[in-house]
């Protein structure tokens, strides 16, 4: 049954790419306007691509970046530069999408499969993202490009019963309209086995179904540029309980996001609106339901005298509301920000940013500056860059931390931080077939908002004044031996995060020390292989940093084979990977397990 | 499993040796003390027990998970020493751990219970209260102790809280609903309620078979505490309402009692205070200052010594630490424990 699955999914596809044969093939053409990167000299960023069956979090595998995972396919946070899940801002479509309620994404929600290019940048960039841009963002960039290909299948089997499907479909209506379709549904048993009380037992009460589409539209003039995307992602878990639990919680989730944009091009300049909506509803347990509906606009005017200058200055507005049964009523909160970003470029060898921002929220107001530069050295047979960065940031307080019943704090401040980095690149030929950096950074929060127990309710204080330090190091190199390409990256985290409002430097909880990254491959024409190995530190659950609240180091190795072909009508990847090829127990979150080794088979077609 | 091993060894020697000498045969290495109740974080799964020796002043830290190579789950409400066998009732993770009470050695996990809070046990039964869900009604069920078998289930109060059993009635508190319900076991588990003050939680029975009902306090329309926290004592004979004592503010709703019954102990903020159950006024100066502690969590007495343990929950930040005190409040030591310590059981 599941083969006929397929064969009629694959025949579909064959039918649907046949209807568009007398597509002329065009080059891939990126129709988008400045990234939203470009005014954050001196910041680390890096560029992430995905395997189509992973969610978003699959970052965490191709990142020394630690993400906590509270099981398998559950709830998924990232914490950046020793800060909180809270202080990593995520921006899609350059809208901030943290959840109001919770001040944090749950990266497990999206599916990879909807994105294009993720970024991860660290480092502290409020002035240009707003609340929570404290350790960092993750920026989702889901560019329209003009492809060749335009029609993607794509399917995977792997261990516990996990079946992902997915769909790409871009139809280009006219040469200047673009329409592009995604859809993927994914589903999980979960039931691995582990090992407990000298017995091997299944996991109970994991299974997570994720279903997610999206669908843009772009239209492009020589003057003009509109563009929209609308997506939705549903996913539908049982929480896997810790080890020993017999709980049968489950929670649904559903996301739903628009935003539609317009850039208008004149001489030198342009002007750019955009509004978006999120709405996510969380229901737990079938009983308990929280909603919540964020509102954004954007209006900002950019321009450029040659290459030397380039600015953009405008307003956001962000509305949010939300309701729960935690909540009396509705609750409802706003913020309005002026900014102004420049980026100075007085010569190849040397630019300089300066973004300021002044945002209004509720009765506060906050100014956060920042001020980064790059100045390259060398520029001769290698290439060193030197690159910092100094900024202030800070993030408002959540709906639950205001607004819960009973415990909610409607008296909070917001969190403020003050953020230094300085780093090089080296690349080590002209020809950058090997590069390193390293940087080194330092970030100050107080007022960081901590929940605790008085009298017997939990209730949400400006009670912490946290140090964070440390050192990033990344690296790559490319060779070629005959028709083989070797490629190996690397990258390395070091992070010291301590609590001066509480004795001594213990490390903050979930913070490991040192984390790891290491990936091999070798590429020829017809396929591929990599070894990816990650790292994770020791990890402590509190301040005590005491041996009972101590989670053990880890080491997962992953092996990645994949084969590529190409017929008259379509190109074939066959990909099969082991995970967790050693078969490791390991924990992330404390008491919670995770699979040992599993296999995913996967097929994509394009078209 | 080494230390599971050496552990057994250590057992079996002091067995041997003291096979020799003495009549009384030790019944395991936990024979003789206090256990902690460290509550763990919420899906965090690291609930543990802290065992002090009573005489020999040793700490054991987590000792469930120690003994049985497993951890205890999250969060660990409450235990029940009986003899013999000890219930661990874990909260959030569905369960309660039955262990043997002296080697700790786990006996049998009833895991059929939804959101379980407190145990108690009367003849040959166990009283278990569950809250169900956080909508739906509590309940108390009744469980067979050898067995582990839920029997029968009777439907109290939302929020099921603490319970007591005296004579033939059961006594629950309701803590979402600010009721306490009586249910009579002669008649047919026939329930009726009493109204207190918001959040009900732990009890304790006096020396006359009182009941001792803290009450937490409630919250206003702003979610400012209505700081109206009491404590009320419960003539069990008319099963009315006998002494109403109101504080000015809300506090965490915990009980504990003397060797002799004779006197309740609870606390405000850092201040421990002693009520002797005959008195019809409270006393308005504490009988101690724990000014060391952060967070006070949790109180028990020993009823062996009077020795009062006070539980400071490091507000969950960091490990716990438990303070001594002796029956006339001076305070005699300090120990780290476990997360979140909420409660005592004495073996």
């Amino acid at each position: 049954m599941k083969t006929m699955n397929f064969m009629v999914m694959y025949l579909c596809a064959f039918w649907l790419s046949a209807q568009q044969d007398s597509t002329i093939y065009l080059e891939e053409v990126e129709i988008l306007g400045s990234p939203l990167t470009e005014y954050s000299a001196g910041t680390s960023i890096s560029s992430i691509q995905l395997g189509p069956s992973a969610s978003v979090d699959g970052i965490g595998n191709e990142t020394a970046s630690y993400f906590r995972l509270y099981g398998n396919g559950q709830l998924s946070t990232l914490t950046l530069r020793g800060t909180s899940s809270s202080h990593t801002n995520v921006i899609w479509n350059g809208m901030p999408t943290n959840s109001p309620t919770l001040g944090q994404t749950d990266f497990s929600i999206w599916p990879a499969f909807l994105t294009d290019k993720l970024i991860v940048q660290k480092g502290s960039t409020s002035s240009l993202f707003g609340s929570g841009s404290i350790g960092g963002n993750v920026i989702i960039e889901n560019s329209l490009i003009r492809k060749d290909s335009l029609a993607t299948l794509y399917s995977s089997i792997g261990s516990f019963g996990q079946q992902n499907y997915g769909g790409k479909f871009q139809v280009n209506i006219t040469p200047n309209l673009i329409s592009e379709t995604r859809i993927f549904h994914g589903a999980i048993e979960n039931d691995f086995p582990y090992e407990l009380r000298r017995e091997t037992i299944r996991q109970p009460n994991a299974r997570v179904e994720r279903l997610g589409v999206s669908q843009k539209f772009g239209l492009r003039s020589e003057k003009h540029y509109l563009f929209s995307e609308v997506a939705f992602a549903r996913n539908n878990r049982q929480i896997q309980p810790t080890v020993t639990s017999s709980s049968r919680d489950q929670l649904l989730t559903e996301n739903l996001r628009a935003v539609l944009s317009n850039e208008v091009f004149f001489n030198n300049s342009s002007l750019y609106t955009s509004i978006g909506m999120i709405n996510e509803s969380t229901l737990y347990n079938r009983s308990s339901r929280t909603e919540s509906t964020q509102f954004a606009g954007s209006v900002f005017y950019h321009f450029s005298v040659g290459k030397y200058i380039k600015s953009k200055s405008g307003i956001n507005s962000l509305l949010a509301r939300s309701k729960s049964g935690n909540y009396r009523g509705r609750q409802t909160q706003n913020e309005f920000h002026l900014f102004s970003s420049w980026t100075i470029q007085p010569s190849n060898r040397l630019k300089l940013t300066l973004n300021l921002r002044e945002a209004f929220h509720e009765e506060n107001t906050v100014f956060v500056p920042s001020f980064g530069g790059e100045w390259s050295i060398l520029d001769t047979s290698a290439e060193l860059k030197l690159k910092g960065q100094v900024s202030k940031g800070y993030r408002v307080p959540t709906f639950n931390d205001r607004f819960w019943q009973p415990g909610g704090n409607p008296d909070l401040n917001a969190e403020t931080s003050k953020s230094y980095e300085l780093g090089f690149d080296l690349g080590f030929l002209k020809q950058r077939n090997g590069s390193l950096s390293i940087t080194l950074f330092q970030s100050d929060v107080d007022e960081w908002i901590q929940w605790v127990p008085v009298d017997g309710v939990w209730s949400p204080f400006n009670l912490r004044k946290v140090e964070s330090k440390g050192l990033e190091a990344s690296s790559n190199f490319q060779f070629k031996i005959s028709e083989l390409d070797f490629s190996w990256s690397g990258a390395y985290e070091f992070t010291l995060s301590s609590d001066e409002s509480f004795d001594g430097d213990n490390q903050l909880p979930y913070v490991p020390k040192h984390s790891l990254y290491n990936s091999i491959s070798v590429t020829n024409r017809a396929g591929e292989a990599r070894i990816r190995s990650n790292y994770t530190g020791e990890r402590f659950t509190t301040l005590s940093n005491s041996e009972q609240g101590t989670i053990d180091d880890f080491v997962l190795v992953d092996l990645l084979l994949s084969k590529h072909f190409k017929t008259t009508l379509a190109s074939f990847d066959v990909g099969f990977s082991i995970n967790n090829l050693f078969d490791t127990y390991y924990e992330n979150l404390i008491n919670t397990a995770m699979p040992g080794r599993n296999y995913l088979i996967e097929l994509t077609i394009k078209h | 499993m080494k230390q599971f091993l050496l552990k057994s060894l250590l057992l079996l020697s002091i067995v041997f040796v003291s096979c020799g000498d003495d009549d009384s045969v030790p019944l395991g290495e936990y024979e003789n003390g206090v256990f902690v109740v460290n509550e763990g974080n919420f899906l965090e799964g690291d609930g543990s027990i802290t065992y002090y020796g009573r005489t020999t002043g040793t700490i054991d830290q987590t000792i469930f998970s120690g003994v049985n190579d497993a951890s205890l789950g999250d969060v660990v409400q409450s235990m029940y020493v009986n003899d013999g066998l000890t219930y661990l009732v874990v909260n959030n993770s569905n369960k309660v751990e039955v262990v043997n009470s002296y080697t700790f050695e786990s006996e049998l996990t009833i895991s059929d219970v939804l959101l379980p809070r407190y145990m108690t046990v009367s003849g040959d039964k166990g009283y278990l209260t569950e809250w169900v869900s956080f909508s739906d009604v509590g309940r108390v069920s009744v469980v067979n102790l050898t067995t582990g078998d839920i029997e029968s289930q009777i439907s109290v109060g939302s929020g099921a809280e603490d319970v007591e059993v005296v004579g033939n009635k059961i006594y629950v508190t309701n803590n979402f609903e600010g009721t306490m319900s009586i249910v009579d076991m002669a008649n047919d588990n026939s329930a009726t309620k009493l109204t207190l003050t918001s959040g009900p939680g732990e009890m304790v029975v006096d020396k006359n078979g009182d009941i001792w009902v803290t009450c937490r306090g409630g919250f206003n329309a702003d979610f400012s505490p209505a700081n109206n926290g009491a404590l009320y004592k419960i003539n069990t004979q008319t099963d009315e309402i006998e002494s109403t004592f109101s504080f000015d503010v809300n506090y965490t709703a915990k009980i504990a009692i003397d060797p002799t019954l004779d006197k309740v102990y609870y606390f405000i903020g850092k201040s421990v205070y002693a009520h002797d159950v005959d008195n019809t006024s409270l006393s308005t100066e504490p009988l101690f200052e724990v000014s060391d502690a952060t967070s006070v969590y949790g109180i028990g007495v020993d009823p062996e010594t009077g020795v009062i343990y006070v539980g400071d929950s490091k507000s969950f930040l960091e490990d716990g630490e438990v303070f001594r005190y002796d029956a006339n409040g001076t305070f005699l030591d300090s120990f780290q424990v476990g997360r979140g310590p909420n409660g005592f059981g004495f073996n």
